[in-house]
């Protein structure tokens, strides 16, 4: 099926209509899928090392942010009119979510994922959305080379500083200034 | 996103969830969409060009055919398990199509394409979906070059058979083989 999509102007989905067809039972509410310029795209799956950054990732943000954000390890976030990705990580502005689709796209802060396989759509495709959606800081951790890319500065197409940070390095969010973050941390 | 990265792997859906998504209002039943291999497509605009040959083609048809077959201009034909294309015309074995689900793949006895733009995609993707369902005669009219593309002999990966005809040639349908058809009343 990848092969044919060149040929083929894929029929694009709205956020309303993805959500349709979970309602409607077509997606299941649990399925590994995103919504990405339109298109339904599968996940990749979640390795065996990927799970482990994944828990110590969330579980050192939430120490360190605290009260300050939320730290959201598997959610779903529309940003209309057409993309509802699922980073592997979201930091969000600290308030209740439990209620409802109430999320704003101004409440991402930042979006992290764990790249391993899916290094080239974490890069590619993913930089490109969030930047989009102007989600002021995105974090790759890149798996593969043992690196955290931190883009920053987003605009239209894409964003305009891309840091690459190894381990003993430290960083700030552009939403949480004051925060010093560990890169070790995110390279377990 | 016509352009789909390559990188991205499309959650391919069933005849069934389609259906379900025009059901649920997700997709109009009037919309220019078709299902290829699991993929969500749309149909390239009818031009002014390709609509005077459709009509062309379908009554010379129903005329030569009479109640051997019947003739179809919009149909749309759940082939299972991810296949649902909707051939500019399709000869189809001589019974009533009744509403719901009464159509069977082997009731498709001939599919036709107009190519126009669709050029690529017809004997593309196109020609695998119906050599796959084992559809015993694809014909291809190739505006541009004003010959008419004879499929035949389908199996798993394409036609066994081409023939090349131009407004002189004359052939017949593997399922209709003592109708004499004319090759130029196809082409301009």
């Amino acid at each position: 099926m990848s092969d044919m999509v060149s040929d083929y102007t894929l029929r694009p989905f709205t956020v309303d209509e993805y959500h349709r067809m979970v309602a409607a039972g077509v997606l299941d509410a649990e399925e590994r899928v995103e919504l990405i310029d339109g298109a339904i795209v599968e996940m990749s799956p979640i390795g065996r090392n990927h799970w482990g950054h994944h828990l110590a990732i969330t579980t050192y943000l939430g120490r360190v942010l605290g009260d300050r954000a939320a730290v959201a390890g598997q959610a779903s976030l529309p940003l209309r009119p057409r993309d509802e990705p699922q980073p592997d990580v979201a930091i969000l502005v600290p308030r209740d979510y439990v209620h409802g689709p109430d999320f704003r796209p101004t409440e991402l802060l930042a979006a992290i994922e764990i790249a391993d396989s899916s290094l080239r759509k974490d890069l590619g495709v993913k930089a490109k959305l969030y930047a989009r959606h102007r989600v002021l800081d995105y974090l790759v951790v890149d798996l593969q080379h043992g690196v955290l890319v931190h883009h920053r500065d987003p605009h239209d197409l894409g964003y305009r500083t891309c840091t690459t940070l190894r381990r003993g390095d430290t960083f700030t969010l552009t939403g949480l200034p004051n925060i010093v973050l560990d890169v070790s941390a995110f390279l377990v | 996103m016509s352009d789909m990265p390559s990188e991205l792997v499309l959650r391919p859906f069933t005849v069934d969830e389609y259906h379900r998504m025009v059901e649920a209002g997700v997709l109009d039943a009037q919309e220019r969409v078709e299902l290829i291999d699991g993929a969500i497509v749309e149909m390239s605009p009818i031009g002014e060009n390709h609509w005077g040959r459709h009509l062309a083609i379908v009554t010379y048809l129903v005329r030569v055919l009479g109640d051997r077959a019947a003739v179809a201009g919009q149909a749309s034909l759940p082939l299972r398990p991810r296949d649902e294309p909707q051939p500019d015309v399709a000869i189809l074995a001589p019974r009533r199509y009744g509403p719901g689900p009464s159509f069977e793949p082997r009731d498709l006895l001939a599919a036709i394409e107009i190519a126009d733009s669709s050029l690529r995609t017809d004997l593309g993707p196109k020609l695998l979906l119906y050599a796959r369902h084992r559809v015993p005669d694809y014909l291809v009219v190739d505006v541009r070059h004003d010959v008419l593309l004879h499929h035949r002999q389908p199996h798993d990966l394409r036609y066994g058979l081409l023939d090349r005809l131009g407004a002189r040639g004359t052939f017949t349908l593997t399922a209709l083989p003592d109708v004499v058809l004319d090759a130029g009343a196809f082409l301009g």
